[in-house]
């Protein structure tokens, strides 16, 4: 597993580098954009007048201040960019092995399919806290920069919340690419999932639907408005998220240890 | 089971390294391969002979794993396919019928990859690509369809494994390579390993294979060495007489396809000595009889099921 979890790794680098240069740039020119809009109370009254289910995904917060403009600029969309990120991966590390064949050389070789579900899973997961890990140094760089002082903390929890949210939907989008082989397809289905359950998440919170609904929607779960300006984040995503991610990949090597693999 | 696959089947060598047992892999409605049972000793080449959409990809891809049957089993070393397969796929050469690489990687990374996944030094690699003349070096994205066989060829066959599993291996090679490979599987054979590989090119399983298992939609029709198999066919006897012709009632299985002026051609099968008692009889100026090829056997096997 670790042989093909390395060999993943260095295989994606270089999509990697690609989208950390797209989102840490997003984050370096929205830390550069406070510059321009600290002070202007317009700001604030216009964040006020945007639509309810808009303000609700992107959390109540004062755009006028730091925290608050980096959370609507860059923090609270930010699981939605990992998702599809998720989306992606999962279609390119397994269903494209399956189409293009390369499956055949891979498990032609001693190892088991938990074993190559669990290596598209880790290096899945190393990489999306790979582009965590340098959004936050890009974040705490970027303020102390422009002369404020990082909140480092709020920063770490509303990413720390964003990778469990990300990790839980890599393992369920690993699930559905364990079972479907066409990479197109799959990319297709969970870049749709996603946008439909993070517009949803907002439409529901608008809304004031139940809670149990709501409680089904995976972005329900994330809670950077929370982090960034109070700097404190449930117990819930806490527990749930990981038992989520740790459910969808045991589904995911229980389907893929029981169908068959042709080509 | 074909009774003449039966006899055939019934001849298993002491120990089999390679095994299967009524197998049987239907795809939803789609028969893939049926109460397939067949086995392979140490150092036997075998050859799994069959057109296109005959069972024998199937057949390779339950043996590593890759399908589970719908019922029968198959056991390589003495494991069982399905419940051990990373064990059988350890000792295991597999190579695949449409070989598929990673584009950007070359050969060289290619095989350490597989040495690491398998926990052994790929010993025969440097010999196995100089005498097939495998591009190691080059990123498999920038190398031809043989290249690429070539490669895998190599990578299958480096760390030495006790059984080889190959789904027409010759496929996409040129003659010269594909003379080599089939030279080095030979070899194989001769040193105790098993061989198991597919292949439709009927001359080159009647080179190397010590025996041959003949597929038809599915199912086995013949399992027996070559020589065996060419005997129980017709063999092609053209005779230039003078004088009457032979005596040839009474023979079993003959059958004249034409006779003109002093020469007649028939076929026949049994027993050649009492041919050639009948024919001492009469004045023979010239004699040839031809052995048939295993693609006249072949042929003969597909024309009695198409009957």
């Amino acid at each position: 597993m670790i042989v093909l979890a390395l060999d993943l790794a260095a295989r994606t680098r270089a999509a990697l580098g690609w989208w950390m240069l797209g989102i840490l740039g997003m984050a370096a020119y929205a830390v550069a954009a406070y510059e321009w809009i600290s002070g202007l109370e317009e700001i604030s009254r216009l964040y006020e007048q945007y639509p309810p289910a808009l303000r609700k995904l992107f959390g109540d917060v004062d755009l006028g201040t730091l925290n608050g403009w980096l959370q609507v600029e860059i923090v609270s969309y930010l699981p939605l960019l990992l998702a599809i990120y998720a989306g992606i991966f999962a279609a390119g590390s397994i269903s494209r092995e399956v189409e293009q064949g390369t499956v055949d050389f891979i498990l032609g070789l001693p190892i088991g399919r938990t074993g190559f579900i669990l290596s598209r899973l880790a290096v899945g997961l190393w990489n999306i806290f790979v582009i965590c890990l340098g959004l936050f140094a890009v974040l705490v760089a970027g303020v102390a920069i422009i002369g404020h002082a990082p909140a480092a903390g709020n920063y770490a929890l509303a990413l720390t919340n964003a990778f469990l949210l990300s990790a839980a939907l890599l393992a369920a989008y690993v699930a559905v690419a364990a079972a479907i082989d066409e990479q197109a397809r799959v990319t297709g289905i969970t870049l749709g999932l996603t946008l439909v359950l993070y517009i949803l998440t907002g439409a529901l919170k608008a809304t004031d639907a139940p809670d149990v609904v709501r409680w089904f929607m995976p972005f329900e779960h994330y809670h950077s408005a929370e982090a960034m300006t109070r700097g404190s984040l449930p117990l819930l995503p806490l527990v749930l998220l990981p038992c989520a991610t740790l459910a969808a990949s045991a589904v995911a090597c229980y389907w893929y240890n029981r169908r068959d693999i042709a080509i | 089971m074909d009774a003449e696959t039966g006899e055939s089947a019934a001849t298993p060598e002491a120990v089999s390294l390679l095994e299967t047992e009524s197998l049987t892999k239907y795809y939803g409605p789609h028969r893939g391969v049926e109460e397939l049972t067949l086995s392979a000793a140490p150092g036997e080449v075998l050859g799994f002979l069959g057109p296109n959409g005959s069972g024998k990809t199937t057949t390779i891809r339950v043996l590593l794993g890759f399908l589970r049957p719908t019922s029968g089993r198959a056991s390589v070393l003495g494991r069982d396919v399905v419940a051990e397969s990373v064990e059988v796929r350890r000792h295991v050469g597999y190579l695949p019928g449409d070989v598929a690489l990673y584009g950007e990687r070359t050969g060289e990374e290619l095989l350490a990859l597989a040495s690491r996944a398998r926990g052994k030094e790929p010993a025969r690699a440097r010999e196995l690509a100089s005498a097939l003349e495998a591009p190691m070096d080059r990123p498999m994205k920038k190398c031809s369809r043989g290249m690429r066989q070539k490669v895998a060829l190599v990578i299958t066959l480096a760390h030495d494994p006790e059984v080889l599993i190959l789904d027409e291996p010759t496929s996409g090679l040129d003659p010269l390579a594909q003379r080599t490979l089939l030279e080095l599987l030979d070899q194989e054979g001769r040193c105790g390993k098993t061989v198991f590989f597919s292949s439709h090119v009927l001359s080159e399983a009647e080179h190397i294979c010590d025996r041959v298992a003949i597929l038809r939609e599915g199912r086995l029709v013949v399992l027996d060495k070559v020589e065996k198999l060419r005997e129980r066919k017709y063999k092609e006897v053209t005779l230039v007489h003078s004088g009457p012709p032979p005596n040839l009632e009474g023979l079993d299985d003959v059958q004249v396809v034409w006779r003109h002026d002093g020469r007649m051609s028939f076929r026949m099968r049994g027993d050649m000595r009492i041919l050639m008692s009948r024919l001492a009889a009469c004045a023979v100026e010239d004699l040839t009889i031809e052995e048939p090829s295993l693609e006249e056997v072949f042929l003969d096997y597909y024309r009695e099921g198409a009957a």
